[in-house]
């Protein structure tokens, strides 16, 4: 593709920086707020487009592990059951050739939450002790690896307190410690 | 820790201070109306006098309108006001509210706890409130201008919303006064004499303090996600199940932190404490956990965390307990960690990115970039919950 994606955003920037930057009058603060805040969005996007992809199948696989594994632990009322035959199926019906856009696959990542949010209304409305236990436990450790991911994807942001300890983008997209296991 | 988990979800379902479901709802209908342009000068100029004659003034001069800059949920701007009751014209700040923002919260109900504080605190004087938007176009809120700044001004890499600010030499001087000021108003008995009919006071020796918020939030998240968040849904069910008694709830400003106070220079005098949208009655555990959050503090040249860039937390948390006289809970500090570093996630992940997406907002750019760390609060309730995990569910 010619020209580039990158290519065309840091003509952007460059643009931004040496031409519409220094055309705003110093008086008007909120323009150049916004002109700063455009810059650092085309940085943090130049770091990511490459990559989006990878990022959403990342997170598609892990909730749909999440959801497999609170369909196999969920134990308890009618609603418990039912909510986890529901996960099931729908696990079930999952294609085998996953689509090949950020959108169509991230749209499947949100179908998985909704039923994993149904399981855990379930849980906590009658679902066995157990349950809760295991069902806490597993969220907490899908979070672990999610969280992670999600705070390396936008770290360039300058927001997150503890950017020393997340690991490269390409370690988190690649390494297995950010793949979260059902097992 | 209250151990009731009868149903809790059901019985406390209506538990939501009546003013802040109505401005819920308000904030749905205003949603569809964008998307939502910053204002210019001139149409701020013909809005403020719209509502000054509205107010009965005569012979009213606006001038020297200028936008204000920073703030992810309101448009803010500076103007003269001239009118015949006046000798000469006088500054004020109009406070308004865009289509959405990363938070949706009331100037009628900051208008009267401004009244009610007035003498009592340092807080900005009230001129008028268009609680509406009769005659501003969006719900507004017009202040007296104080003097002073919310950072130093001569120290370099300072952000937009504040947050991650540093203050240098100034901490020394402002660290007495930022504790001062929050003990005198955990312990402000002025709200049993004032109208406040905006409010709702929950019951002393009761949980309605946490499941207030509690409820108010999980709504807010319910109306704008965008997509599922297991940790966010978990969350709201923990909080329910765990809610604390709160033996004598007090006024709790909520946003009380780094670049919502300004101060005079080379004093270092505090002279207004600004951003009371999120003011609330409650537990003076949920002040002291938000200003205790990461994301408002800042790293000394030692290593050192210091809250809100003032001093450091054992510090802060020793010094409250001597001056208020207040004992602080441990669990209930946490339980109020885990609900502020929530509500962030939902502030970021739901209504930041849901105004964004809408173009509903003066800052949308400003709101997508707030929004993009809302992990970093999942990952700090994932912390405070595994710390608590034996009695976790």
């Amino acid at each position: 593709m010619l020209p580039d994606i990158s290519n065309r955003i840091r003509n952007l920037s460059k643009a931004l920086e040496t031409v519409i930057i220094p055309a705003i009058p110093a008086d008007n603060s909120f323009a150049a707020e916004q002109a700063a805040l455009m810059l650092g969005h085309l940085k943090m996007l130049d770091q990511q487009w490459d990559f989006a992809y990878l990022y959403e199948k990342g997170s598609f696989d892990n909730m749909l592990a999440l959801a497999s594994k609170l369909s196999q632990l969920a134990e308890g009322g009618g609603e418990s059951q039912i909510a986890a035959v529901q996960t099931r199926s729908l696990i079930a019906a999952q294609p085998d050739m996953l689509p090949l856009t950020v959108n169509a696959i991230n749209e499947l990542t949100i179908a998985l939450g909704k039923a994993v949010d149904k399981l855990i209304a379930a849980a906590y409305k009658d679902g066995s002790s157990a349950f809760k236990t295991a069902m806490l436990s597993s969220i907490l450790d899908y979070n672990h690896i999610q969280s992670a991911r999600e705070r390396t994807w936008f770290k360039a942001n300058n927001l997150d307190p503890d950017v020393r300890d997340l690991p490269s983008m390409e370690e988190m997209l690649n390494s297995e410690k950010y793949c979260y296991s059902a097992a | 820790m209250n151990a009731n988990t009868t149903s809790i979800s059901d019985m406390n379902s209506a538990l939501i201070e009546p003013r802040m479901a109505y401005i819920l709802e308000r904030k749905l209908q205003r949603s569809k109306l964008g998307p939502y342009t910053p204002k210019t000068a001139k149409e701020i100029e013909q809005s403020l006098t719209r509502l000054f004659i509205a107010d009965g003034l005569n012979d009213i001069t606006i001038s020297g309108v200028k936008r204000m800059t920073g703030g992810a949920s309101k448009e803010q701007f500076l103007f003269q006001l001239q009118h015949s009751g006046l000798a000469e014209p006088q500054g004020y700040v109009l406070r308004m509210d865009p289509l959405e923002g990363i938070v949706e919260t009331c100037r009628l109900r900051e208008a009267e706890l401004l009244q009610a504080l007035a003498g009592s605190f340092p807080v900005p004087e009230i001129l008028t409130v268009d609680a509406e938007g009769d005659s501003l176009g969006n719900p507004g809120l017009i202040t007296g201008f104080v003097s002073g700044v919310t950072k130093p001004t001569s120290l370099e890499g300072q952000s937009v919303s504040g947050i991650g600010s540093s203050y240098g030499h100034y901490a020394e001087l402002i660290a007495p006064q930022f504790l001062d000021i929050l003990v005198k108003l955990h312990s402000w008995q002025g709200w049993a004499d004032a109208a406040l009919p905006n409010y709702v006071i929950p019951k002393k020796n009761s949980t309605e303090a946490a499941l207030y918020q509690v409820n108010l939030w999980a709504r807010t998240w319910q109306q704008d996600c965008v997509e599922p968040v297991p940790m966010v849904t978990l969350t709201e069910h923990w909080l329910r199940e765990n809610a604390p008694v709160c033996e004598e709830p007090c006024l709790v400003h909520c946003d009380y932190r780094v670049g919502n106070f300004m101060f005079e220079e080379p004093s270092g005098q505090i002279t207004t404490i600004l951003d009371w949208e999120l003011a609330h009655f409650g537990d003076f555990h949920e002040d002291l956990a938000w200003i205790l959050q990461k994301l408002f503090g800042t790293w000394n040249a030692q290593g050192q965390f210091l809250v809100c860039g003032l001093m450091e937390r054992d510090h802060f948390i020793s010094e409250y307990q001597r001056l208020s006289g207040r004992k602080i809970k441990p669990d209930v500090l946490r339980y109020y960690e885990v609900l502020n570093a929530w509500k962030c996630a939902i502030m970021d992940l739901s209504s930041a990115i849901i105004a964004g997406q809408r173009a509903n907002n003066h800052q949308d750019l400003l709101i997508t970039w707030l929004g993009s760390a809302g992990a970093v609060f999942l990952d700090q309730i994932e912390m405070l919950l595994k710390e608590e995990l034996p009695n976790a569910a």
